[in-house]
């Protein structure tokens, strides 16, 4: 970066008044840190919190249709601006009436900004503080993503929720690149909310950045603090991009503390079923993640066992009469079995039934979650969790410190490591790296 | 199984093939499969398409991808492995997605192609997956040469082909009723010898075999109503291979009831919504199919057919189905699949009104018949441009 420093972004002089967001965020039952709420959106007032949202990156979930969604009863989906830019397009979406209208998705939709491709796309973009320049995988062509060009474009696509564009780095990029892109997101913060022409009916929320640098952090959130009469809602962002999990919890911990309690905070990109226990008992209330959706379309379902997973390609499945799992009740649980599903995944016609199943799990664990929370039951479901998916007492280290520090000391590992057979249990094999936001 | 006709018009029939399985309205079409699922279409959107119950599964898939050792040890049929409980199905050595019986051939076997090789099959392993599978009828062996053989050579097939027959007879209880196939090529006296033969042999149907090998459609005009004749009335007769619209019409005409094809799905494939006219009195002037990757569909907010049933043209649009297509989401494939599987079996449906309506009232001399009406409404749409 040659630009001259940029001059340090300015917060309004004096608290602006609270504005009439579209959005309601009511809690209904906390248990220590970890809350339920009813988020209420235009398009659907009664999001259930902790809330997991499948990602539908061009307008669709892979292989699903609108009604499948709705049968599996998702209360959001995502939407992914820079592909929506792409194709069909900022105006086209407009003159289709926006995403809802054109994807005839009755529920609520959230759009990132577009910046999460400044890391997933990184070869392919060039940063500036005007912007971010993309060249197009579609056609080659140059597109300048500025705030108020990803702004503009949001409000086309017309989300019940927007997301700020922010200066993303790495989790895994250290020293002043962190701090640079941070302050940036702040200045660009402002500029995102100056460019909001629809604040009666889209949400714009801001994210937090700052890497794994707790002072940053800090430093990001004091800031936004400042403009909280703009924001409804704030995303922790920067995270789930590799970094060592002992490091993200404790983001994730320190950003719930200093958010302010009566805002929703949606954390970015986390999915895996442990991620989303973890982080709900951290007082995290919305997560994303294509975790679900594309593991599907290696054969991987997800599954109350040993591991949390089942390789459904795997030989051993292939006369299997039984369903991924007996107490689910979504269709593919109904209808297939796992020596069939088996011989889909091994070839074609088993991913969008495996997906299906894999949001169903998500779905019926975010309910577990808030039933727990609301039952003032949420130790013991931990406890049932971390039984079944991690008999041998084997939980990560992270989540063990974690939900310590979420009010969970004893978790019965030791009890565990006691009675575990010395049977080895599979361990989930790791077909993909990292996660991206898009698919 | 148990067929009865409700209704005649010249040679077409309509009536209903009752299966322990449910009942296939014919004239009707059983749905091509991979592996025995309709390629795109999960279970819950498959049970929402009216008359989508019949399905073809295929000899080749069965044996490569369930593996008959596999099964054997499942002890189950194909309506309990694959959970088709409510669809009749349909067991066949040819695929209707491509074609897979040019492996070589003697007195004894055929040779079936699947993704993992070729497959001799002889009457032996044939029997042992009727009585394995339990479908609701199975299509016997056959020796079905392209179209352009000698007169030799379709001479060759009939016989051979009914050796099989005789063989897959003395193999003792199949466990599933049992098509005889009308071989013999273009060759008119072949098919009308293959006819006769398969005639006199206890089967429970007909499947006209060969055919959409390379024939023109004024051969099959000529050989249609020759091996018909020969054939007993109240018998259900399918064909494979044929599944253009026009096609099915010919078929019909000369009294074919069962068809079996891949139709919906190679037009989806193509990326084209099936919109010809469903109706004979349709006075609109709708195009045949539509090219739904075109851009002309980027700001279309209509449904592919105005006023179709389906799930993607009551929920979707013209200009949304061609964003998936265009991004490649596997969702465009699943809602183009969905209207071109309604829209084909909807014309089936169509075909059995115009035979019930012509049966009971004829068409005064010189007028065309509901059913040919309908016939030349699709033939005019194809004319139009795309």
């Amino acid at each position: 970066m040659s630009a001259p420093p940029p001059p340090a972004a300015v917060a309004p002089a004096a608290p602006p008044q609270q504005a009439p967001f579209p959005l309601t965020f009511t809690v209904h039952a906390t248990w220590n840190k970890a809350r339920v709420a009813t988020l209420s959106l235009p398009h659907n007032p009664r999001c259930r919190t902790p809330m997991f949202m499948p990602v539908g990156t061009q307008g669709a979930i892979k292989g699903l249709t609108a009604q499948q969604m709705e049968d599996l009863d998702v209360d959001l989906i995502l939407g992914n601006t820079y592909f929506l830019s792409l194709r069909p397009g900022g105006e086209a979406m407009e003159k289709l009436g926006g995403l809802h209208k054109f994807a005839s998705w009755r529920r609520a939709m959230l759009t990132d900004s577009g910046g999460f491709q400044m890391v997933s796309l990184l070869d392919l973009s060039e940063l500036t503080e005007e912007g971010v320049s993309f060249i197009s995988p579609v056609d080659g062509t140059r597109m300048l993503l500025t705030p108020e060009k990803s702004i503009q474009i949001q409000n086309q696509i017309g989300a019940d929720v927007m997301m700020a564009l922010d200066d993303v780095v790495s989790s895994l990029t250290t020293g002043p690149r962190v701090e640079e892109a941070m302050h940036r997101t702040i200045r660009w913060l402002d500029r995102c909310y100056a460019a909001h022409k629809r604040p009666t009916e889209q949400n714009l929320f801001a994210i937090v950045q700052g890497g794994l640098d707790p002072r940053l952090r800090t430093m990001c959130m004091a800031e936004m603090k400042k403009r909280d009469g703009h924001i409804p809602g704030y995303a922790i962002g920067g995270l789930s991009g590799g970094e060592d999990k002992n490091l993200f919890w404790r983001v994730v911990h320190q950003c719930t503390s200093e958010l302010p309690q009566n805002k929703p905070r949606y954390l970015m990109g986390v999915g895996y079923p442990l991620d989303l226990l973890v982080c709900s008992a951290l007082g995290v209330d919305m997560f994303d993640c294509v975790y679900p959706c594309r593991t599907a379309r290696f054969g991987t379902a997800l599954a109350d066992c040993p591991g949390g997973v089942i390789h459904l390609r795997s030989d051993k499945f292939a006369l299997s009469k039984e369903p991924i799992d007996a107490q689910c009740h979504c269709m593919v649980c109904h209808e297939y079995t796992m020596g069939r599903l088996h011989q889909l995944a091994c070839h074609e016609g088993g991913a969008e039934l495996i997906t299906m199943h894999n949001i169903a799990y998500q779905m019926r664990h975010m309910q577990r979650i808030r039933d727990a929370i609301k039952g003032g039951t949420f130790p013991d479901l931990v406890r049932y969790f971390i039984r079944t998916l991690h008999p041998k007492g084997d939980l990560p280290t992270w989540a063990k410190d974690a939900l310590e520090a979420a009010g969970l000391p004893d978790l019965g590992l030791e009890e565990l490591r006691q009675m575990a057979p010395p049977k080895e249990i599979p361990t989930p094999v790791q077909e993909e790296a990292k996660d991206d936001d898009e698919e | 199984m148990n067929f009865q006709v409700a209704a005649r018009a010249g040679l077409a029939r309509t009536g209903t093939l009752h299966t322990p399985h449910g009942d296939l309205a014919t004239p009707g079409c059983l749905m091509a499969t991979m592996r025995g699922i309709v390629p795109h279409l999960a279970k819950d959107v498959l049970s929402r398409i009216p008359y989508a119950n019949g399905l073809e599964i295929y000899f080749a898939e069965m044996l490569e991808s369930e593996g008959f050792a596999l099964l054997e040890r499942f002890g189950v049929s194909a309506h309990t492995h694959l959970n088709a409980t409510q669809n009749i199905l349909c067991l066949s050595l040819r695929n209707a997605m491509v074609y897979n019986l040019d492996g070589p051939a003697n007195d004894n076997r055929i040779t079936v192609s699947g993704e993992g090789g070729k497959h001799p099959v002889n009457a032996e392993l044939f029997a042992r997956a009727c009585r394995l599978l339990q479908p609701d009828f199975a299509c016997a062996m056959a020796d079905e040469p392209v179209s352009t053989c000698s007169r030799k050579r379709a001479g060759k097939a009939v016989t051979t082909t009914g050796k099989y027959l005789d063989a897959i007879l003395a193999q003792g209880d199949l466990k599933c009723p049992l098509f005889g196939v009308v071989a013999g090529g273009s060759s008119p006296e072949e098919r009308v010898r293959s006819a006769e033969l398969t005639a006199t042999r206890p089967v429970a149907g007909f499947l006209l075999g060969g055919f959409g090998l390379g024939e023109t459609p004024q051969e099959r005009d000529c050989i249609f109503p020759l091996v018909m004749a020969k054939l007993p009335a109240e018998k259900p007769r399918m064909i494979a291979g044929l599944g253009t619209p026009v096609e099915v019409m010919q078929a019909v005409a000369n009294g074919v009831d069962v068809f079996s094809s891949a139709y919906p799905l190679i037009e989806s494939e193509a990326g084209n919504a099936l919109v010809f006219p469903l109706s004979p009195s349709s006075q609109e002037s709708d195009p045949f199919k539509l090219n739904m990757r075109s851009g002309r569909w980027e700001l279309e907010q209509v449904p592919l057919v105005a006023g179709c049933g389906c799930y993607t043209c009551q929920r979707h649009t013209r200009a949304y189905v061609r964003h998936l297509l265009n991004t490649h989401e596997m969702t465009g494939d699943i809602l183009l699949m969905i209207h071109n599987a309604y829209h084909y079996l909807q014309f089936f449906a169509a075909i059995r009104e115009c035979i019930s309506a012509d049966a009971s009232h004829p068409p005064a001399d010189g007028a065309h018949s509901q059913f040919e009406q309908l016939r030349q409404r699709i033939v005019a749409s194809m004319l139009l441009p795309l």
